[in-house]
Protein backbone atom coordinates (compact mmCIF):
# COMPACT_ATOMS: atom_id res chain seq x y z
CA UNK A 1 0.00 0.00 0.00
CA UNK A 2 2.47 2.73 1.10
CA UNK A 3 4.70 2.55 -2.02
CA UNK A 4 1.71 3.43 -4.18
CA UNK A 5 0.83 6.43 -2.03
CA UNK A 6 4.29 7.73 -1.19
CA UNK A 7 6.60 9.20 -3.79
CA UNK A 8 10.15 9.97 -2.75
CA UNK A 9 12.16 12.73 -4.44
CA UNK A 10 15.68 13.91 -3.64
CA UNK A 11 14.58 16.53 -1.12
CA UNK A 12 10.98 15.71 -0.25
CA UNK A 13 8.33 13.01 0.14
CA UNK A 14 4.95 13.28 -1.52
CA UNK A 15 2.06 11.55 0.21
CA UNK A 16 -1.16 10.97 -1.72
CA UNK A 17 -4.27 10.61 0.44
CA UNK A 18 -7.81 9.62 -0.39
CA UNK A 19 -10.08 12.50 0.60
CA UNK A 20 -12.86 10.02 1.40
CA UNK A 21 -10.68 8.42 4.07
CA UNK A 22 -8.85 11.41 5.56
CA UNK A 23 -10.54 14.73 6.35
CA UNK A 24 -8.80 18.06 5.88
CA UNK A 25 -8.90 18.64 9.66
CA UNK A 26 -7.06 15.35 10.22
CA UNK A 27 -4.32 16.35 7.80
CA UNK A 28 -3.90 19.76 9.44
CA UNK A 29 -3.81 18.17 12.90
CA UNK A 30 -1.16 15.65 11.85
CA UNK A 31 0.80 18.32 10.00
CA UNK A 32 0.80 20.55 13.05
CA UNK A 33 2.72 17.88 14.97
CA UNK A 34 5.30 17.77 12.18
CA UNK A 35 5.95 21.51 11.96
CA UNK A 36 9.15 21.25 13.98
CA UNK A 37 10.68 18.47 11.91
CA UNK A 38 9.39 19.08 8.38
CA UNK A 39 8.24 21.82 6.05
CA UNK A 40 4.74 21.01 4.86
CA UNK A 41 2.97 21.97 1.67
CA UNK A 42 -0.55 20.86 0.80
CA UNK A 43 -2.47 20.50 -2.43
CA UNK A 44 -5.69 18.84 -3.53
CA UNK A 45 -7.26 17.56 -6.72
CA UNK A 46 -10.58 15.75 -7.20
CA UNK A 47 -10.82 13.28 -4.33
CA UNK A 48 -7.16 13.39 -3.34
CA UNK A 49 -5.00 15.38 -0.96
CA UNK A 50 -1.28 15.77 -1.60
CA UNK A 51 1.09 16.34 1.29
CA UNK A 52 4.66 17.39 0.52
CA UNK A 53 7.10 16.89 3.37
CA UNK A 54 10.52 18.55 3.19
CA UNK A 55 12.61 17.41 6.17
CA UNK A 56 14.23 20.20 8.19
CA UNK A 57 17.12 17.88 8.93
CA UNK A 58 18.55 17.12 5.50
CA UNK A 59 19.96 13.78 6.67
CA UNK A 60 16.52 12.52 7.72
CA UNK A 61 15.12 9.35 6.19
CA UNK A 62 12.31 10.53 3.88
CA UNK A 63 10.43 7.23 3.86
CA UNK A 64 10.54 7.01 7.63
CA UNK A 65 9.27 10.58 7.87
CA UNK A 66 6.39 9.80 5.51
CA UNK A 67 5.47 6.65 7.44
CA UNK A 68 5.53 8.59 10.72
CA UNK A 69 3.18 11.09 9.12
CA UNK A 70 0.84 8.22 8.24
CA UNK A 71 0.89 7.10 11.87
CA UNK A 72 0.02 10.59 13.02
CA UNK A 73 -2.81 10.74 10.49
CA UNK A 74 -4.22 7.50 11.84
CA UNK A 75 -3.88 8.80 15.38
CA UNK A 76 -5.89 11.94 14.61
CA UNK A 77 -8.43 10.16 12.40
CA UNK A 78 -9.12 7.85 15.34
CA UNK A 79 -9.23 10.78 17.77
CA UNK A 80 -11.79 12.70 15.69
CA UNK A 81 -13.92 9.57 15.19
CA UNK A 82 -13.97 8.92 18.96
CA UNK A 83 -14.80 12.56 19.71
CA UNK A 84 -17.74 12.36 17.31
CA UNK A 85 -18.95 9.04 18.70
CA UNK A 86 -18.62 10.16 22.33
CA UNK A 87 -19.96 13.68 21.86
CA UNK A 88 -23.05 13.05 24.03
CA UNK A 89 -21.06 11.44 26.81
CA UNK A 90 -18.48 14.24 26.75
CA UNK A 91 -21.25 16.84 26.90
CA UNK A 92 -22.87 15.16 29.87
CA UNK A 93 -19.53 14.85 31.71
CA UNK A 94 -18.74 18.50 31.07
CA UNK A 95 -22.14 19.53 32.38
CA UNK A 96 -21.64 17.43 35.50
CA UNK A 97 -18.18 18.94 36.04
CA UNK A 98 -19.56 22.46 35.68
CA UNK A 99 -22.44 21.69 38.05
CA UNK A 100 -20.06 20.33 40.66
CA UNK A 101 -18.19 23.64 40.80
CA UNK A 102 -21.45 25.53 41.44
CA UNK A 103 -23.95 23.54 43.57
CA UNK A 104 -26.61 26.25 43.12
CA UNK A 105 -26.76 25.29 39.43
CA UNK A 106 -27.59 21.70 40.45
CA UNK A 107 -30.39 22.94 42.70
CA UNK A 108 -31.77 25.13 39.89
CA UNK A 109 -31.62 22.23 37.45
CA UNK A 110 -33.39 19.93 39.93
CA UNK A 111 -36.13 22.51 40.61
CA UNK A 112 -36.62 22.97 36.87
CA UNK A 113 -36.84 19.22 36.40
CA UNK A 114 -39.46 18.92 39.18
CA UNK A 115 -41.49 21.79 37.69
CA UNK A 116 -41.41 20.11 34.29
CA UNK A 117 -42.57 16.81 35.81
CA UNK A 118 -45.45 18.51 37.67
CA UNK A 119 -46.55 20.29 34.47
CA UNK A 120 -46.39 16.99 32.61
CA UNK A 121 -48.54 15.26 35.26
CA UNK A 122 -51.06 18.12 35.26
CA UNK A 123 -51.41 17.92 31.49
CA UNK A 124 -51.86 14.14 31.67
CA UNK A 125 -54.58 14.58 34.31
CA UNK A 126 -56.34 17.22 32.19
CA UNK A 127 -56.23 14.97 29.16
CA UNK A 128 -57.52 12.00 31.17
CA UNK A 129 -60.44 13.97 32.68
CA UNK A 130 -61.27 15.43 29.24
CA UNK A 131 -61.44 11.94 27.82
CA UNK A 132 -63.79 10.75 30.64
CA UNK A 133 -66.17 13.68 30.09
CA UNK A 134 -66.19 12.91 26.42
CA UNK A 135 -67.30 9.29 27.10
CA UNK A 136 -70.18 10.39 29.40
CA UNK B 1 3.11 19.65 -10.24
CA UNK B 2 4.85 20.77 -7.08
CA UNK B 3 3.24 23.72 -5.28
CA UNK B 4 6.62 25.45 -5.11
CA UNK B 5 8.36 26.37 -8.35
CA UNK B 6 11.63 28.20 -8.98
CA UNK B 7 11.03 31.19 -11.26
CA UNK B 8 14.35 32.97 -11.36
CA UNK B 9 17.71 33.07 -9.67
CA UNK B 10 16.26 34.00 -6.29
CA UNK B 11 12.56 33.89 -6.97
CA UNK B 12 9.88 31.27 -6.36
CA UNK B 13 6.14 30.91 -6.86
CA UNK B 14 3.94 29.10 -4.41
CA UNK B 15 0.56 27.65 -5.40
CA UNK B 16 -1.87 27.41 -2.49
CA UNK B 17 -5.25 25.75 -3.00
CA UNK B 18 -8.12 27.97 -1.82
CA UNK B 19 -9.99 25.02 -0.29
CA UNK B 20 -7.00 24.24 1.92
CA UNK B 21 -5.56 27.62 2.82
CA UNK B 22 -7.82 30.21 4.45
CA UNK B 23 -7.92 33.69 3.02
CA UNK B 24 -7.61 35.71 6.26
CA UNK B 25 -4.27 34.31 7.52
CA UNK B 26 -2.81 34.49 4.02
CA UNK B 27 -3.83 38.11 3.55
CA UNK B 28 -2.43 38.99 6.97
CA UNK B 29 0.87 37.34 6.15
CA UNK B 30 1.05 38.95 2.70
CA UNK B 31 0.56 42.33 4.33
CA UNK B 32 3.26 41.56 6.89
CA UNK B 33 5.76 40.36 4.26
CA UNK B 34 4.86 42.67 1.38
CA UNK B 35 8.54 43.51 0.92
CA UNK B 36 9.26 40.10 -0.57
CA UNK B 37 5.96 38.23 -1.06
CA UNK B 38 3.04 39.21 -3.26
CA UNK B 39 -0.16 37.66 -4.57
CA UNK B 40 -0.02 37.31 -8.35
CA UNK B 41 -3.80 37.36 -8.92
CA UNK B 42 -3.47 34.65 -11.56
CA UNK B 43 -6.26 33.48 -13.87
CA UNK B 44 -6.43 30.13 -12.09
CA UNK B 45 -9.12 30.93 -9.52
CA UNK B 46 -8.75 27.69 -7.55
CA UNK B 47 -5.35 28.77 -6.23
CA UNK B 48 -3.60 31.69 -4.63
CA UNK B 49 -0.38 32.24 -6.56
CA UNK B 50 2.28 33.89 -4.46
CA UNK B 51 5.59 35.18 -5.69
CA UNK B 52 8.47 35.18 -3.21
CA UNK B 53 11.39 37.34 -4.29
CA UNK B 54 14.97 37.40 -3.02
CA UNK B 55 14.42 34.05 -1.36
CA UNK B 56 16.01 30.65 -1.08
CA UNK B 57 13.93 27.47 -1.08
CA UNK B 58 14.35 27.25 2.70
CA UNK B 59 12.86 30.73 3.14
CA UNK B 60 9.88 29.78 0.98
CA UNK B 61 9.30 26.58 2.94
CA UNK B 62 9.60 28.37 6.27
CA UNK B 63 7.07 30.94 5.07
CA UNK B 64 4.72 28.14 3.96
CA UNK B 65 5.12 26.42 7.35
CA UNK B 66 4.21 29.61 9.16
CA UNK B 67 1.15 29.96 6.93
CA UNK B 68 0.23 26.34 7.75
CA UNK B 69 0.57 27.16 11.45
CA UNK B 70 -1.67 30.22 11.08
CA UNK B 71 -4.25 28.16 9.20
CA UNK B 72 -4.32 25.56 11.94
CA UNK B 73 -4.52 28.00 14.82
CA UNK B 74 -6.83 30.66 13.42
Amino acid sequence: MPEKHIKLASDHAEIILNAKVYAKETIFAAGYVFLDKAYILLDQAADKFFVYLYPQDETADLKKLAMEFYNELLNYAHYFTRVKANADAIKSLMQRALFSTSPSLVQEAEEKEIEDLIKELEEEEKNASGAKKGKK
Amino acid sequence: MLPVQKKGKNSYTLKLHKDLYKQAPLEGLLKEDKGWVRNLNAKDKAYYHCELKNAQLKDVLEWANYLFYLNKTS
